[in-house]
């Protein structure tokens, strides 16, 4: 039987309660969207699918933790994040350089031929899938999660400053691999 | 800080970005997941609580008879402490002796059937009282084994004693036994 809740807050007490409906009516709601954050976080849909599920599992099982400080899609995002930061840490993918843990930067000025490039939603999430992962997670979560570098710095455990230098060599490396692209396209025109 | 043009494309089309959908079979999934993480409630048969129930009792017969033992001990001591000497536990040896064998007579006297049942105790507490004598006879001087003695006399009148008060308390109660 299908039930309506009237609000948010009814809706995660009952999570709360156990009642399975509402939990899948949570799910249904935050599931799409928290598979994308770790698409993009994981880099691949197989590891994605993991990661997911054992978020939500996570999510039930400590709801009853979640005080009403956020909101529930914040509380769930970051849950999702940090299940992608323990996942990466896991298979030793989220590896910072030596030089990046103590190399200070400060924000590249914008590359004179950016104007040139020519930016589309799907050329864009296709060259970001190719940074490596250290660049593609302080990138996504600044970028597309939108937290600020403090926040990275308490999620991943790296230095401000070096969330900072991360991801201004992540663009500089996707502005190339979108010029690159360009280039491809202008040949085979 | 002026936002460069990749970061005003990506803010602008944020939601484009999202283009996966969560497959269907994760939710069923999550789900059982969910119901084996669920803590099962044991149910316990009968023989589990028989087990129980016989360990409970175990434990308290132990406590009991470790508590009795105590008890013995501590009546014990008192005349122990007052013969440390050698003299006053020569003398103590030699009351205890004839208490033992003045109460071992009564009992026999008054119900020998009682005093069968006690015997066999009697009869390993002599054993024990005569294992210690030896060792006694080369170390006479080792105070610990006279007190072993003296407890050991202790014991046995106290059985004879506790089997005669019955007798006393309960002569047809332990008549029809």
């Amino acid at each position: 039987m299908k039930i309506a809740y009237k609000n948010e807050q009814t809706l995660v007490e009952a999570c709360k309660k156990g009642d399975r409906s509402a939990q899948f009516q949570l799910y249904r709601q935050y599931s799409d969207a928290m598979f994308n954050v770790c698409y993009r976080m994981v880099g691949n849909r197989e590891d994605a699918e993991d990661v997911l599920q054992d978020t939500f599992m996570s999510v039930f099982k400590n709801l009853k933790q979640f005080r009403s400080e956020s909101t529930i899609g914040a509380w769930i995002k970051r849950a999702t994040v940090n299940k992608c930061i323990n996942f990466l840490k896991k298979r030793r993918l989220l590896t910072v350089p030596v030089e990046e843990r103590t190399l200070k930067m400060v924000d590249e000025p914008t590359s004179r031929d950016e104007t040139d490039l020519s930016l589309s939603v799907d050329t864009i999430r296709r060259a970001v899938m190719e940074l490596p992962d250290g660049y593609r997670v302080v990138f996504s979560l600044y970028m597309f999660e939108g937290y600020d570098h403090s926040e990275i710095s308490e999620i991943t455990g790296i230095e401000v400053s070096t969330s900072k230098s991360q991801l201004n060599r992540a663009k500089k490396k996707l502005r190339k691999l979108l010029k690159e692209n360009d280039d491809e396209k202008r040949q085979t025109i | 800080m002026k936002k460069d043009r990749l970061s005003e494309f990506i803010g602008q089309n944020r939601s484009d970005f999202d283009h996966l959908q969560a497959p269907d079979h994760l939710w069923s999934q999550i789900e059982q997941g969910l119901d084996d993480a669920q803590p099962s409630i044991r149910k316990w048969s009968w023989h589990r609580y028989a087990v129980a129930a016989m360990f409970a009792l175990l434990l308290g017969s132990v406590f009991y008879i470790v508590k009795l033992q105590g008890d013995l001990k501590r009546m014990d001591d008192r005349p122990v402490a007052i013969s440390l000497e050698e003299q006053e536990q020569n003398e103590a040896l030699n009351f205890y002796a004839g208490e033992y064998q003045m109460k071992k007579a009564r009992l026999k006297a008054v119900n020998a059937a009682k005093f069968q049942d006690v015997e066999p105790d009697l009869k390993e507490l002599e054993a024990a009282f005569l294992e210690l004598k030896k060792e006694l006879g080369e170390n006479y001087k080792n105070e610990q084994v006279i007190k072993e003695l003296i407890n050991n006399y202790q014991l046995k009148i106290k059985i004879l004693e506790k089997m005669l008060d019955l007798i006393e308390q309960y002569p047809e109660e332990i008549k029809s036994l």
